[in-house]
């Protein structure tokens, strides 16, 4: 009898709390949508692992395994070594991407680097908060906007250390927000824009882009930023590959196969290995929410500084720039670019920004991995 | 200026052990993240900017070739010229093989029909 009861007597509160947030992330990700594909098996995993005694995870005697559980196994293979689901991830999300409208507008490209100020102001923020050098970078890099490249930093900085609790609470945080970008960059946009301003039109010229160049463009990046930034090359290179399988137009059922069939596998059990970290009594603490909260000044600031550079910019310019288009420039795609063009056809049904955000959105992506690996060449990785 | 960050990020990481101690701000951590800042934020700039410059230079190298396939639009094309080259030399070779095989059944006939004479001659 005393077998039967053994889980139940042990259950703390920190399980019964775990529970529930973990069934909070899923209630959001089916009732509103928030990304699902993530949340879903981040909350279902959160469970998981909160159960006292659970299977999922390995069973300790002293520094021996006593028995193996698919969870911990996940997360050695997946995420301690070489950073593995998010890096493979990238060649599917490369694979997704289209370059077209920043190839066919350059300009766009700094909108994108605009968007990563965030991520270092909130590095100052997390150091006076009280966290170490580390631990402010990987809090930063959550204002990438972009789950694989916080957890790929956030593993290669924080992994085996006593800060290693931070992993999940930066990832949690990091996809939270990225299904809060609807949320927070409108608050953002109309607070820091007039309305004269957010109907600023734009003339879409799309120039007519060569296949060579969309060939060219993948191996070009991967070689400057690897150049620069040695510890890009992995991030930069996985998504770039992604996209030359697509670009090079020999490769189509691969491509197809990238962005689908491996991308949403990878997808299952990267949701499903990061919750491995959401154990309640590692998990639960006071710096847990410092993360969340400076997550969403990350995010905030991001976004501020898209819109700041194109106010810089029309200062000087003719031709304005409508500055919602510089808020796109963070690596959530494609909801940034989406949010964009639904607040400008809302000031003027006839003002279309998608094409010019969606150009900025990608030059995000692009240069939120680039903001990560020159962070791990500072961290010395 | 990477390896140099990463020295001090060794450096400071040692010193405060790595952890956090939420509240009590470290001023050498502090100042070290405002490094982080201009100096991150310029590598990004830098990088984006050499990006820029490398797609700007691709456009145009692609605009040139359009236009001068558009101002060359009925002369034959470089690639074309090779391709005729190439035709007029692989023809140039099945001919000569074709002349060789010719020749080598002519002397083929020409054997066979030494060796029915020289029988005929036997004969007779």
């Amino acid at each position: 009898m005393e077998v039967l009861i053994k889980g139940i007597a042990a259950i703390e509160w920190y399980h019964v709390v775990m529970w529930a947030i973990g069934a909070l992330m899923i209630f959001l990700a089916i009732r509103f949508k928030m990304e699902p594909t993530l949340l879903l098996p981040m909350g279902f995993g959160a469970i998981l692992v909160n159960i006292p005694f659970s299977g999922a995870l390995n069973t300790m005697d002293g520094d021996v395994v006593e028995s193996f559980g698919i969870l911990d196994v996940l997360k050695e293979a997946g995420l301690d070594t070489g950073e593995l689901f998010p890096l493979i991830l990238f060649i599917g999300i490369g694979a997704m991407m289209d370059f077209g409208p920043l190839l066919s507008n350059p300009k766009l490209f700094f909108f994108g680097a605009a968007g990563q100020i965030g991520i270092f102001f909130t590095i100052v923020l997390a150091a006076l908060c009280g966290f170490g050098l580390n631990e402010a970078i990987t809090i930063g890099v959550i204002g990438t906007a972009d789950g694989p490249t916080s957890i790929t930093v956030a593993n290669s900085l924080l992994s085996g250390t006593n800060s290693a609790y931070l992993i999940s609470a930066i990832t949690v945080c990091a996809y939270s927000y990225m299904a809060l970008v609807p949320v927070i960059q409108p608050a953002v946009i109309k607070l820091t824009t007039t309305k004269k301003e957010r109907m600023i039109r734009m003339e879409y010229n799309p120039k007519s882009v060569s296949k060579g160049t969309r060939i060219v463009f993948p191996i070009l990046v991967t070689l400057i930023s690897g150049l620069i930034a040695p510890a890009s090359v992995a991030l930069v290179g996985c998504l770039m590959f992604g996209n030359l399988l697509r670009e090079c137009g020999v490769l189509g059922s691969l491509a197809d196969t990238a962005s689908n069939v491996l991308a949403n596998l990878v997808t299952i059990f990267l949701g499903i290995t990061v919750a491995a970290g959401m154990i309640g009594a590692q998990f639960l603490r006071l710096e847990t929410l410092v993360v969340l909260a400076l997550g969403l000044f990350a995010f905030v600031f991001d976004t501020f500084g898209g819109i700041a550079l194109a106010k810089f910019i029309n200062l000087f310019t003719k031709k304005k720039i409508n500055p919602m288009v510089g808020a796109a420039g963070i690596s959530a795609f494609p909801m940034a670019s989406r949010i964009v063009q639904k607040l400008g056809l809302k000031e003027d049904p006839s003002n279309h920004l998608l094409m010019h955000a969606a150009g900025a959105n990608v030059a995000g992506q692009i240069s939120s991995v680039i903001a990560g690996g020159i962070l791990m060449a500072f961290a010395g990785i | 200026m990477m390896s140099l960050m990463a020295e001090v990020t060794e450096e400071v990481t040692e010193a405060t052990g790595g952890l956090s101690q939420l509240g009590h701000m470290d001023k050498e951590v502090v100042l070290t993240s405002l490094d982080y800042l201009w100096q991150g934020l310029l590598s990004v700039f830098i990088v984006i900017l050499v990006v820029f410059l490398v797609v700007v230079i691709l456009n145009l190298i692609s605009a040139k070739s359009a236009k001068y396939k558009q101002a060359h639009a009925g002369e034959p094309t470089y690639a074309d010229k090779i391709k005729e080259k190439w035709a007029n030399f692989t023809s140039a070779r099945e001919d000569k093989k074709a002349q060789k095989l010719l020749e080598r059944e002519a002397k083929k006939q020409e054997k066979k029909e030494q060796a029915r004479q020289e029988e005929d001659k036997d004969k007779q």
